[in-house]
């Protein structure tokens, strides 16, 4: 898994797997760099809609590629089989986000249920914005809507 | 707040509607005053995480800008905030419209602490955040 996730209709649909649509993401042009291994890189480039009124990054992006990064990192842990929810999630903010924001998520433990993830955002400087860590839970993979058990 | 709010102090009440990130995801403020604020989300597709529920980075921006409203409306908009850390706890999958609730527990000096609380509209929490802030001076 090193090619950047592009959008293609096939993608689109899909509900679970590496390759899963997920809206939000989309919405504020974020993509992946990678993925593998327990590790994970995605990057975004802030546009005018995500910033705040200091003019930098808005900190809802920000977590938002923290949070990813993190899932991201938990999911190829166990290959994709399953899904992962986030149970918490504590962020430190450094610095104002600009320009080309790279977030870079690892999991660093947890067992079959749980895994305890870290990550960092830098900016096109390398300077580090944010940094979190992550708890997150696996479930099952998500069924088409009209597929689900009651 | 001891006096009246002056044009500038106003300003800094409007600077919510302005904020970009804040109309992309269509976000509303219901009130932001003496150190409460309430903000509500209606649910869009394009808000959606994998499951069909909010995004947990939806409900985090929520935490976050609930809490900064509450701390400025403490401080009667004379002043900006800008987020140092954010806890977040998520309980529940957001489904439908959400409600974030934030309030002011403690200030010192410049450092102000707050909590958020998220809910949906059958009043199940979503989730819970604390969070600090720093009180700045505005750019004029």
């Amino acid at each position: 898994m090193t090619e950047p996730s592009s959008i293609t209709t096939a993608k689109r649909t899909a509900v679970s797997g590496p390759e899963r649509h997920i809206p939000f993401l989309d919405k504020i042009g974020m993509r992946r760099v990678r993925v593998g291994g327990g590790e994970a890189v995605v990057t975004l480039e802030l546009q005018p809609d995500l910033l705040n009124n200091h003019g930098g990054g808005h900190g809802g992006v920000v977590m938002t590629l923290l949070d990813s990064a993190m899932a991201n990192a938990a999911l190829s842990r166990i290959d994709f089989t399953r899904e992962v929810v986030t149970i918490d999630m504590h962020i430190g903010f450094m610095r104002p986000a600009s320009g080309r924001l790279e977030a870079t998520g690892r999991a660093t433990g947890g067992g079959r249920s749980v895994c305890f993830c870290e990550a960092a955002v830098t900016d096109a400087t390398g300077e580090i914005v944010a940094k979190a860590m992550g708890t997150f839970r696996y479930r099952a993979p998500a069924a088409p809507a009209d597929d689900r058990s009651p | 707040m001891d006096r009246p709010m002056d044009e500038a102090d106003m300003d800094g009440y409007r600077v919510f509607a302005r904020m970009p990130f804040m109309q992309l995801l269509g976000v509303r403020r219901e009130f932001s005053h003496e150190g409460r604020a309430r903000l509500v989300i209606d649910p869009r597709p394009e808000l959606e995480n994998p499951t069909q529920a909010m995004h947990g980075g939806v409900v985090a921006t929520l935490v976050d800008v609930v809490m900064a409203s509450a701390a400025v409306s403490k401080i009667g908009f004379t002043r900006t905030a800008v987020t140092l850390n954010l806890n977040t706890a998520y309980l529940q999958p957001g489904h439908g419209r959400l409600t974030a609730d934030g309030e002011v527990l403690d200030t010192c000096g410049d450092i102000v602490q707050c909590q958020a609380i998220v809910t949906d509209d059958s009043g199940c929490t979503v989730a819970r955040a604390i969070g600090s802030f720093k009180y700045l001076d505005r750019l004029t």
